[in-house]
């Protein structure tokens, strides 16, 4: 590994944040054979992505477009730094995930995870016994059908399935944690309970064939313990709708074709992450609601223009900026903008 | 599709590229440019007759593009555009028709046809200086700004023994593709805001800008956002050679003009090519190589087309215009006006097809000689006094279309029978449109199929990079079928003669 920074140590430490370990990345370059650190301007869409997951949640609702000279990975470095980001708090995790699963109906179908196992079962709400609040969960069918309650430090073994489809793709498939990678990347800190759960934390938008690409072909690595810990994008940014990542798995992004936007996305997506002005000009409708947009526009691509005016009219009619303080300084040959989205009075 | 790598190049370059400036002389065109300039100012807003504006575009080529290519003045791409007998003739009217113009119109043609002979570029000389002392093996790419110009130039170059240099139009630096060095011919001033990306994303570190003194300034970073910030920028320019500035108007993409050339040159279209009276809706598209061509925009009619971002087993699919998006390909037959999808189909349905055209051009000119004679409300009226539900101006127009086959509702094709007196074909007529449609998907298919298989063959770098690409099907023997990078998409939508769509012309004077 030629092209890796002298081997450092790394040891877990109680808060160790993700962007610590940005400098320990390593992609896949195939043009050396060899892993490489990543460039600075890769580091620093992580680093984007990390800062807007960090902005105050009584921030409302916020625009921060990244331009850059080339469309090619700016969007999913910049979701994965988010999602990350999101990975980091624990404790709201599970709080979240908690809350997710009381507003489940009595009846929804569940993936329950077992040491050995991940079984299609049926939620059946929380309930009371002895004062303390439970998941009730029924797994199997007919008299062979057995219940069990979970304590609420045990929810992360539920969650929503999807669909039939899914479950016959994945039925029966070995449990699955999250992996080396992933592991490294959020820092040892919430690979396993991210890995599980299944809220959508942000909405990719962008072309398929450009985004599975960057997620699934494009190896990296994470340097630690003097061992390069290899993986790919969609360990961290795990996108529901290219059928590309079994639903066992859970998601956290939903990554959809900017065409064929779903009118109604499960969970509270935090985050929309546009990548490239058609993105940007097709979807932005449909995330209204969404709190944090990032736009990542592309300067070469033909309608740039349009989607920058866009930004420069939501820029103009803003409540208040975000200081740049907020967010990492970029490097030569990238412009950013960070402002709140909301009409003046 | 981009790669870590390939992306890795373009941040680089928008880093830290440098920008040198060469200005070139040449006092021909230099009086020629001063003497058109005063001509104009003496027409002012004065509206020309037909005569004079082809005048004006043939001067505006020589005053404007012949400054935009390092080709000789008189090479042959450059004489197609001059008549210079016309130019003549012009002129000595001038002395009936616009006498205050004479004069000034004589000394323009003077001077171009001094610059007409001359076999000379200055840009090929600093090129020609610049590149020896460059390392051979440095990658390099002559940029002109007009994707007309490619093709001769690689010819050119060719001839010249310079062909191990790239030449490309501007599109072509839109991907990650990145050069050692870009000599880009031409203006670089704000006022060419579409082409800010050659500079503000550059793909190589290092970009000559080749131009006239009128070529205007330098390219001048701007801000991407109101309200952004960015980090340092590195050294991104540096002037070999004083510009000097100029407030010389510019040669600039006028919508304006080619709308009005479109309207001019629609009958002459239409008289070529008409083969039906039908007319409809279409949308002009500006495509590689300074072509133009019209797709129906009737909403129901689409065009083959190559979309090279598309997952490979999407690249090749069927588009309406709207669809239709600049840096696609759309898919033209260009060895004949005979099209595609009707000689397969035709092979495919036997010995009986020529008797189902011969009866759909019928009864579609029928209906057109109807909607001529009886207008719209009328013929409305009667088709749905005879059963039709759909009749109505938007739909008859569509189905007299050469795009559309028949009406999908059995009522309305019926209706159209009985007010075109052919209902005792009408069983015939039925069957006819069976038997076009199945083959017309069939004929689809097979060529979607064949173009597929020769679009994955095919390096989409390379045709990125050429603008253009031609195919042979199988299923079409001898047939040529060109793939054309779409540069420009308009917005308006006016009627041309149906026979004029998917058949590329020359936009050059408009």
């Amino acid at each position: 590994m030629s092209g890796a920074r002298p081997c450092q140590a790394y040891s877990p430490r109680v808060h160790v944040a993700v962007d610590d370990v940005f400098g320990s990345w390593r992609y896949w370059s195939s043009e050396r054979q060899d892993y490489w650190p990543i460039p600075s301007w890769a580091r620093f869409l992580l680093s984007m992505g990390v800062s807007v997951a960090r902005f105050p949640e009584d921030s409302g609702p916020t625009l921060t477009a990244i331009s850059v000279p080339t469309r090619g990975f700016g969007a999913v470095l910049v979701t994965a730094g988010f999602l990350l980001a999101r990975g980091e708090d624990i404790d709201r995790l599970d709080l979240e995930h908690l809350a997710f699963l009381r507003s489940l109906k009595d009846g929804s179908s569940v993936w329950y995870h077992t040491k050995e196992r991940i079984s299609r079962a049926v939620y059946r709400g929380m309930v009371i016994i002895q004062g303390n609040e439970y998941i009730k969960v029924e797994v199997g069918k007919g008299k062979s059908a057995t219940v069990n309650h979970l304590p609420k430090n045990m929810a992360n073994r539920v969650q929503l399935a999807a669909d039939d489809r899914e479950y016959k793709r994945s039925a029966a498939r070995t449990r699955v944690s999250a992996s080396e990678f992933a592991t490294e990347a959020f820092a040892r800190q919430s690979g396993n309970r991210f890995a599980f759960q299944s809220h959508v934390d942000a909405v990719l938008i962008g072309r398929k064939s450009f985004l599975s690409t960057e997620l699934v072909d494009q190896r990296f690595g994470i340097v630690a313990e003097c061992e390069l810990k290899q993986g790919f994008l969609q360990e961290i940014v795990r996108a529901v709708d290219m059928g590309l990542i079994p639903q066992s798995q859970g998601f956290s992004t939903l990554v959809h074709s900017a065409q064929d936007l779903p009118y109604e996305i499960r969970g509270n997506p935090l985050a929309a992450i546009f990548d490239g002005p058609d993105a940007f000009l097709k979807g932005r409708s449909k995330m209204i609601a969404v709190p944090h947009w990032i736009v990542v526009l592309d300067r070469t691509a033909r309608r740039f223009d349009d989607a920058r005016q866009i930004v420069d009219e939501i820029y103009l009619t803003r409540t208040d900026t975000v200081p740049p303080s907020s967010l990492p300084q970029p490097p030569s040959g990238i412009e950013i903008m960070s402002t709140l989205r909301g009409r003046k009075k | 599709m981009s790669t870590f790598d390939g992306a890795d190049a373009p941040f680089q370059n928008a880093a830290d590229s440098e920008i040198t400036y060469h200005t070139v002389r040449n006092a021909g065109l230099e009086s020629y440019y001063a003497t058109v300039g005063k001509l104009k100012k003496l027409v002012g807003t004065d509206e020309l007759d037909d005569q004079w504006r082809k005048v004006r575009r043939q001067l505006d080529y020589v005053r404007y593009e012949l400054s935009l290519v390092p080709l000789p003045f008189n090479h042959r791409i450059h004489q197609s555009q001059i008549d210079l007998a016309f130019l003549r003739k012009a002129v000595d009217e001038s002395r009936f028709t616009y006498p205050r113009l004479s004069d000034a119109a004589n000394i323009c043609l003077s001077a171009m046809e001094v610059i007409a002979e001359c076999n000379e570029n200055p840009l090929h000389d600093v090129i020609t200086a610049l590149i020896e002392g460059f390392d051979r093996e440095d990658s390099l790419a002559v940029v002109v700004s007009n994707s007309r110009f490619v093709n001769p130039l690689k010819e050119f170059y060719k001839e010249a023994r310079l062909a191990w240099m790239d030449v490309i139009d501007p599109n072509v630096l839109r991907r990650e593709k990145c050069w050692d060095r870009l000599l880009y011919v031409g203006p670089v001033s704000s006022r060419f805001l579409d082409l800010d990306y050659v500079f503000s994303a550059p793909r190589a570190r290092e970009i000559h800008v080749l131009g006239y003194q009128w070529h205007g300034g330098k390219w001048e970073p701007s801000k991407a956002f109101k309200g952004g910030w960015s980090g340092e920028s590195g050294q991104r320019e540096r002037a070999a050679k004083q510009y000097v500035g100029s407030s010389s108007i510019a040669p600039q993409v006028n919508l304006g003009e080619i709308e009005e050339y479109l309207l001019e040159t629609r009958d002459e279209l239409g008289g070529h090519l008409d083969v039906s009276r039908a007319k409809v809706d279409s949308r002009l598209f500006g495509i590689f190589g300074g072509l133009g061509v019209l797709l129906e925009a009737s909403g129901r009619s689409t065009s083959l087309v190559i979309d090279l971002d598309a997952r490979e087993e999407d690249r090749v699919t069927q588009m309406s215009d709207a669809e239709i998006e600049e840096g696609m390909y759309i898919v033209l037959r260009t060895d004949s006006n005979a099209g595609y999808l009707v000689p397969i189909a035709n092979r495919q349905i036997g010995k009986s097809a020529p008797a189902y055209r011969a009866l759909q051009v019928k009864w579609k000119l029928a209906l057109q000689a109807l909607l001529d004679s009886e207008g719209s409300d009328g013929l409305t009226t009667r088709l749905r006094d005879h059963g039709s539900h759909r009749a109505n101006y938007q739909n008859i127009r569509n189905w007299i279309s050469p795009g559309s086959i028949a009406p999908e509702d059995e009522d309305d094709f019926r209706a159209i029978s009985i007010v075109c007196s052919m209902e005792q074909d009408f069983s015939l007529m039925k069957q006819g449109v069976r038997e076009l449609r199945l083959a017309h998907v069939q004929a689809g298919q097979q060529v979607r199929r064949q173009l597929r298989e020769l679009v994955s063959n095919a390096d989409p770098e390379m045709i990125e990079r050429n603008g253009t690409h031609e195919f042979a099907l199988d299923s079409l023997p001898g047939a040529k079928l060109t793939a054309f990078r779409i540069e420009r998409k308009w917005n308006t939508v006016q009627q041309v003669s149906a026979a004029s769509i998917e058949r590329p012309f020359g936009l050059t004077g408009s």
